[in-house]
């Protein structure tokens, strides 16, 4: 799990501390376009998952990433 | 006087990336004045369809990887062989890869570079020797306003971009005194499958067309306003053109 956020705080270039499951997305201000690419990216390159836009779009939390990282 | 100094009735025009977009459209209105058309990109299937698509006969398929070293000189032979010399080459090869700066690596720059500018390079290169070309060559390159212009996300495409247009401009110096012309379009967006990937970055299709119609006071391209570009930099109509660095962009560079 540590490794998992850590990756998406890596991604943000967000503080760990702030990178929790509960997070909401739209609370974080790296949740920008920028943000939101490179997280796709991370998605991509670690775990070779593409997100359609209608699955981009209904990330809420920190939670909704993490479950894209499950059993990979 | 040339009756029609636009005309390409007579020349060999090699076209990369011709499987789709700003490739086919190029193809096709090569075709359309009397050009014959050597098709190159990596999906044969694709290549097969842009060649039904296009006017006239004799044109040519050359699926194969461009990039690849040892591929061109292949390809060119077999172009000699069944064509004869070149009149024109225009590379519409390209990828394109929206990331944030801290997200890229150079292995995905070195990735984009082999197609965007490496492919191009290398068939030059062998084009160029002598023999292999017509008197007049006619060489095209497919840049960006991105390379120009800030964008976001847009680091790698637009050094590769960049690059190209830098390398015509140095080859159009280089190669003027044998007759050779260098020229550069940069498109604007333009509808292709590159822009519908793009789509998906937006949260919805209203935002994303309202954001591209805020930034080309023409609205959006189609890959003939390009494709017709390049055709004038192929014919007779541009022979006093070389080095040049044309935006094709629906306004985008007057906002």
């Amino acid at each position: 799990m540590e490794e998992k956020l850590a990756l998406i705080a890596d991604a943000l270039d967000a503080d760990k501390e702030v990178i929790t499951p509960e997070k909401v997305l739209e609370e974080l201000e790296e949740w920008d376009s920028m943000g939101v690419i490179a997280v796709i990216s991370m998605l991509d390159k670690k775990y070779k998952i593409q997100l359609k836009a209608d699955q981009i779009k209904a990330l809420k939390t920190i939670n909704d990433i993490l479950e894209y990282m499950q059993e990979r | 006087m040339n009756r029609n100094p636009f005309s390409l009735e007579g020349t060999t025009v090699l076209v990369t990336g011709a499987s789709s977009g700003i490739g086919r459209a190029t193809a096709l209105r090569i075709s359309l004045l009397g050009g014959v058309c050597l098709l190159s990109g990596r999906d044969e299937e694709r290549l097969e369809e842009t060649r039904r698509s296009l006017s006239g006969e004799r044109h040519l398929l050359l699926p194969g990887d461009l990039a690849d070293e040892e591929f061109v000189p292949e390809m060119i032979a077999r172009v000699l062989s069944e064509t004869g010399p070149l009149s024109g080459f225009v590379h519409c090869a390209g990828l394109e890869r929206t990331l944030p700066f801290r997200s890229t690596s150079l292995e995905d720059l070195h990735e984009l570079m082999r197609v965007n500018l490496d492919a191009f390079w290398t068939v030059c290169k062998e084009i160029l020797r002598k023999g292999k070309h017509k008197e007049n060559l006619s060489v095209v390159g497919i840049a960006s306003i991105a390379a120009k212009f800030g964008v976001s996300g847009n680091t790698m495409y637009s050094a590769s971009k960049g690059a190209l247009i830098s390398l015509i401009r140095t080859l159009a110096v280089e190669y003027a005194p044998k007759g050779i012309r260098f020229n550069c379009i940069c498109p604007g967006y333009v509808q292709t499958p590159m822009l519908e990937k793009l789509k998906a970055l937006y949260s919805s299709e209203e935002e994303f067309d309202t954001t591209m119609n805020r930034m080309h006071p023409l609205g959006v391209g189609k890959p003939e306003d390009v494709a017709n570009t390049v055709a004038f930099l192929l014919s007779p109509a541009s022979r006093w053109m070389t080095g040049s660095v044309i935006d094709v962009d629906g306004g985008y560079g007057c906002l």
